[in-house]
Order: C-alpha cells, then structure tokens, then sequence
C-alpha cells in the first residue's frame, strides 16, 4: 500500500501525513513502515522549510531507486493479471 | 475542548522525543512537524501525536527484545513453562503446606475456573512471543506445547513430592479426608499417590496437545502481525 502509493508519484516528495490521509492509515501505522524503508534503503527523506513561519519544518518522502525496483517488483508480483494485461496492450 | 486535546498532542509528541531512541528522534520530529497540517480538530491531532509514542516505544521495545532473540531456541521454547512452573510451585506450597486451606476445592470453582483461562491464555501468549525470532507457525506450536507439559510436570512433581513429605499436613484437607474415606483404600500414602501418579503422564499429554493448538494460534497471529508491519507487503 504505502510503496503502490509513493510509486504513483515517484519523482515527487511526499508529506507523512498526506501519505497517513490517502492510505487510511494511522500515523502510528505508517510512521515504522517508513522507519523501515528507510532503514532498508528504499526511501530518502528531506526536511522542508515551513510555508509559514513560526511552524516546524516538515519531513518529507521519496523513494530510492532501489524502493521504486523493489515497489515495482512487489506490484507486479501482487497484480500479474494486471502486468501481463498492460505488456499486451503497451506490445 | 480543541485547545486543551492540542496542548496534550504537543505534550505527547514531547515526551515521545525525549523517550525515542536517538535514532528515531527525527521521526518522531516529523510527526511533530505535520501536527499543524492535520485536519479534523483537537482529537484529530493527538490521535496523530499518538504515533510518536509508538515510535518510541517500538525502538524500546526492540532493544529490550535483542537479549531474547539470542537465547537458544530450546531455552526460548521453555522459558514461559520454567516461569509459570516456578510461581505455580510457589503456590502449591504456599496453599498445601505453609498456609494450608481447610475449606473444599469446590468453595474456589469459579477462581478455578479463572485459572484454567488464564493458563489457556498463557499457552497463546507464549506461542505468540516464542514464534517471533522466525514467525513460524510450528515455532509457536513447540513453545506451547513445551509450556503446557513443563507446568503440568512440574507442578505435578511438586504435588507428589509434597503429599508424601507433608502427607499429616495436606491430609487435613475436607476434599482429601472425604475422598480417602470413599475410597476403600487403607493407607493415606497410597491415596494421595494412587491420584496422582497416573496424572503424571495423562495430564502433561492433554496439556500439552492444548498448549500445541494455542501456541500455534499463537504463531499464526505473530506471522499475520509481522506481515501487516512488513514494509514490503505494506
């Protein structure tokens, strides 16, 4: 779920707790998955600078080139109906 | 109402910082950092800060577990029977010989009653916690079973021993003089020995095969956990 959804946007960073909102996910859920890709080497992290001042910096989420293999891997082997659909109408 | 659930949000995420590991301090940050970004109210926002305790403790958690992990499997497998044996053993002494009770068994059904859920439970327990090194089902199997026939051997030892060192004490008791009585048995040794020494194999046999199917409920339950929290299935 969490690497499906950070895979639709791979290039782009993504807030915890937008990520916590789209999945249905609590933050204490959520929040050890991402220790754990990160930790793994799937996701790189960055702080952002607050839009407002006086509000703490955000954290926020990519993923590596390795989590979007890994993701990638993971989503094939979940949908192969799916895979084998999209290769027959992309050939 | 709102303001009071966010100063305890932030007191939350506080004290979640200061328990975290260094190393997941940041993250605990980051929840802190979206906090002002998460809609829904007050109840909302200490939901949400209530990730950061979590966080925290899972790290607390995971050091405490390391020592657990690197016992050897056999030890790890038995260490829930040694442990309930011990305080049961306590127990049986306690209740039979230096405060022995003088009211029937049948004055305590319900506590009983109690006791034989709990230890049901316990069986779970220890499949759960024994499986987790290697989320195996079997793991968790072996552990209860291990767990239910430790208990039921040992205590049952402890009660053979007992009432036939203690056999003027323990043959006190209402249950104990009634059954000698209808027994038709003339010895008191003979009595208290003829109960329970055909338990001492019987008893660890049906414990044990419950301890077994508990454990591995237990064991199937960790392998679900373990594959909800596993980031690459998540």
């Amino acid at each position: 779920m969490v690497l499906a959804s950070l895979l639709e946007a791979p290039d782009a960073w993504h807030y915890g707790y937008d990520l916590s909102r789209r999945l249905g996910l609590r933050s204490g859920t959520l929040y050890p998955i991402l220790v754990r890709l990160a930790e793994r080497g799937c996701l790189e992290t960055r702080w952002v600078e607050p839009e407002r001042e006086g509000r703490p910096a955000r954290h926020t989420y990519r993923l590596t080139t390795e989590g979007r293999a890994l993701a990638r891997s993971r989503l094939a082997a979940a949908h192969p109906a799916r895979r084998l659909a999209g290769e027959g109408a992309g050939g | 109402m709102s303001g009071v659930l966010d100063h305890a949000a932030s007191a939350v995420l506080g004290w979640s910082v200061r328990l975290a590991a260094p190393s997941r301090r940041d993250w605990v940050e980051a929840l802190r950092g979206e906090l002002a970004a998460v809609e829904g109210g007050g109840a909302a926002r200490l939901l949400w800060a209530l990730g950061g305790l979590s966080l925290a403790f899972s790290t607390r958690r995971r050091s405490l577990q390391r020592p657990w992990y690197s016992w050897p499997a056999l030890l790890r497998t038995s260490a829930f029977g040694l442990a309930l044996a011990a305080v049961l053993v306590v127990g049986v002494i306690w209740s039979n010989v230096i405060v022995p009770s003088h009211e029937s068994d049948d004055e305590y059904t319900m506590w009983y009653l109690v006791f034989y859920v709990g230890l049901l439970g316990y069986f779970f327990v220890s499949g759960l916690v024994a499986s987790r090194p290697d989320n195996r089902v079997v793991t968790g199997a072996w552990a209860g079973a291990a767990t239910a026939v430790l208990v039921a051997l040992i205590v049952l030892v402890t009660f053979v021993v007992i009432d036939n060192l203690f056999l003027d004490v323990v043959m006190t008791q209402p249950d104990k003089l009634n059954g000698f009585r209808h027994s038709g048995l003339t010895s008191e040794r003979d009595y208290v020995n003829q109960g329970l020494l055909p338990g001492l194999v019987g008893v660890p046999l049906v414990l044990g095969a419950f301890g077994a199917g508990l454990g591995a409920l237990g064991g199937a339950v960790r392998e679900r956990l373990d594959r909800r929290r596993s980031p690459v299935t998540a």
